[in-house]
């Protein structure tokens, strides 16, 4: 926490070392995060592009009321949900091409651990509702409580605790083979 | 042990990640449009306006006096019915929140708009950055400060540029005008609404001069956005006076620990010191008057948590109230440390918040007046002997006629 707000008061100074260490320590976990939340991971790296950008250009106004892993956790999450629905739009308009997704197969990013378990667990979180997967990104890969994600996801604490639950249940029962998809 | 079960620790395994080329990549497109946003500025100015008039840095002082005192009125549990007090709670938040953080819109007639942030550290730290990056540290009990210019890497050091005696009278405004105010249930009820989709409630006090809009969370009472117009009366600023002045103060948050590097006035690795006279100082006295009104504040509060734990009876004398609130340091007065007991208790025989509590003692009117506290615990600076007199006078024939 002090080390953030260290590197953050540098590189509000005009220090790109302090921005590099920044980028180094998140980019990451924000890579595994985006990764996690959209279906395709083009456009993970996309996000976390287009939001480190974002913290450089609103240095100045910017100030750090909780954790910086949270606040960029943040941000990719919304991120995440306006690429979702531009998504939505465009395979509404080209339903056919859509489909393709031929930008996945050209992507860098990748599952850093390929067994056919974690596949199998990829995959299923691709089928469960988009808040559900959302509470359990941001959870356990932006190490955010679920204050902050109701906050993020205008709805009550509890709400998101059950989200977060049924996600669970339903990513065990699908890989205990007692969903049939 | 089936697979799933232990489906969390799967979860956190399924990370990705992509090539260095790709991360520097990332990283040139970031840099570029970090070589954009650092094209040279209008540091210098605004930072020099800052230091000669200061105004920034009081404003937002006062600000934060404002903030301060609205966490009392969000305590009330009720922002709609300015009658349902319950004093005893508004009194332990006081004591308990120390650090607030916020960011403040100033509007005013002529001039561009100023957003900059601030976060303060009772009693003393104050830390204020405007949106170009400069930077304003104060400290009032040391009496210095230090404003960053990171355009032209500079930091100017300074004698205080707050007058203490005006963060003295911004808590007198407040406890004397807002919290009566409200205690007397005059202000007005704006019913409820929604600000970036948060359900508020709000309220407006009104002053001669001035009007302050509270809009506070319906679900936890916590301010969302303060709003203060006034007319301009400014002592140091004579082009602005009789200008009409909009602050709004959003993104607050109460209670939250800073890093004490953030109130550090040593200037950063690389930059230039100038010294700078272009200050207001003042005397170290009213620098201690600051801090004994909040030590008899506190003593103030010790006494009444004491009487309402006792029935309404108060105690004996102030050894026996100092266990609910405060240390027998306290007892001594910072502003005239050499006198063993620095305040006269007036034990009350009723609650009334007119009757004085306690008073600084003296043998003769100090030039600066003297702090006093009364049955609630406000706790002004009156600086007429007449006046106090008068206060004393009313309190002793309350406590005859009972």
């Amino acid at each position: 926490m002090l080390e953030d707000r260290l590197l953050l008061w540098k590189f509000k100074r005009g220090s790109r070392d302090a921005f590099r260490a920044i980028y180094e320590k998140y980019a990451g976990n924000m890579l595994t995060l985006a990764g996690n939340l959209l279906d395709d991971k083009v456009g993970a790296e996309d996000i976390v592009q287009d939001v480190f950008i974002k913290l450089v250009e609103s240095v100045g106004t910017f100030r750090l009321t909780g954790s910086l892993k949270s606040y960029l956790a943040t941000c990719v999450a919304n991120r995440s949900r306006d690429c979702i629905r531009r998504r939505i739009r465009q395979r509404a308009a080209m339903a056919k091409q859509a489909e393709k997704t031929p930008a996945e197969t050209k992507s860098t990013v990748h599952l850093a651990i390929n067994s056919e378990q974690l596949q199998k667990l990829s995959d299923a979180i691709t089928e469960l509702p988009y808040d559900q997967r959302e509470a359990i990104a941001l959870r356990i890969h932006g190490n955010m409580k679920f204050q902050k994600i109701a906050e993020l996801q205008n709805v009550s604490t509890k709400t998101v605790q059950s989200r977060y639950r049924y996600g669970l249940d339903k990513l065990r029962s699908i890989l205990d083979g007692e969903v049939k998809k | 042990m089936r697979p799933s079960e232990n489906i969390e620790k799967l979860i956190e395994k399924l990370r990705y990640k992509t090539s260095d080329e790709t991360h520097d990549r990332i990283l040139e497109n970031v840099m570029k449009a970090l070589d954009e946003k650092q094209k040279p500025g209008v540091t210098a100015p605004v930072l020099r306006r800052i230091i000669m008039k200061n105004k920034t840095v009081r404003l937002t002082i006062a600000a934060s006096i404002v903030i301060g005192a609205f966490i009392c009125f969000s305590e009330f549990g009720s922002l709609t019915d300015g009658t349902s007090v319950a004093f005893g709670r508004v009194i332990a938040y006081l004591r308990n929140a120390e650090t607030v953080s916020f960011r403040m819109l100033i509007e005013q007639e002529g001039q561009e708009p100023q957003t900059i942030y601030c976060w303060t550290m009772e009693p003393n730290h104050q830390r204020i950055e405007m949106e170009n990056g400069s930077v304003v540290i104060v400290d009032t009990f040391q009496g210095k400060s230090i404003a960053l210019d990171p355009a032209g890497k500079n930091a100017y050091l300074m004698e205080t540029v707050v007058a203490p005696k005006q963060i003295l009278n911004n808590y007198d405004y407040i406890k004397k005008d807002l919290l009566e105010n409200v205690l007397d249930g005059s202000q007005e009820n704006l019913g409820e609404t929604e600000i970036d989709g948060q359900k508020v409630a709000g309220f407006r006090v009104r002053r001669d001069d001035c009007e302050i809009t509270v809009w506070a969370s319906t679900s936890n009472s916590m301010p969302v956005m303060i709003q203060s117009e006034r007319v301009s009366h400014s002592e140091t600023d004579e082009d602005q006076e009789g200008q009409a002045m909009t602050v709004t103060i959003t993104d607050i948050v109460i209670g939250e620990e800073f890093d004490e590097s953030l109130f550090s006035l040593s200037p950063p690795e690389g930059f230039s010191t100038i010294i700078t006279s272009e200050s207001d100082v003042e005397p170290q006295r009213q620098v201690m008057q600051v801090l004994s009104a909040r030590v008899m504040r506190k003593l103030a509060m010790a006494c009444l948590k004491y009487s309402q734990e006792h029935d309404g009876v108060w105690p004996e004398n102030l050894s026996q109230a100092i266990e609910y609130g405060g240390q027998e340091d306290n007892l001594s007065n910072l502003a005239d440390p050499e006198r063993e007991l620095g305040c006269v208790y007036v034990r009350p025989s009723q609650t009334n918040p007119r009757l004085v509590l306690l008073y600084q003692a003296y043998d003769v009117w100090p030039e600066g007046g003297i702090i006093v506290s009364f049955v609630d615990s406000h706790t002004i600076v009156i600086t007429d002997e007449t006046e106090f007199k008068k206060h004393l006078e009313y309190t002793l024939a309350q406590q005859n006629d009972h």
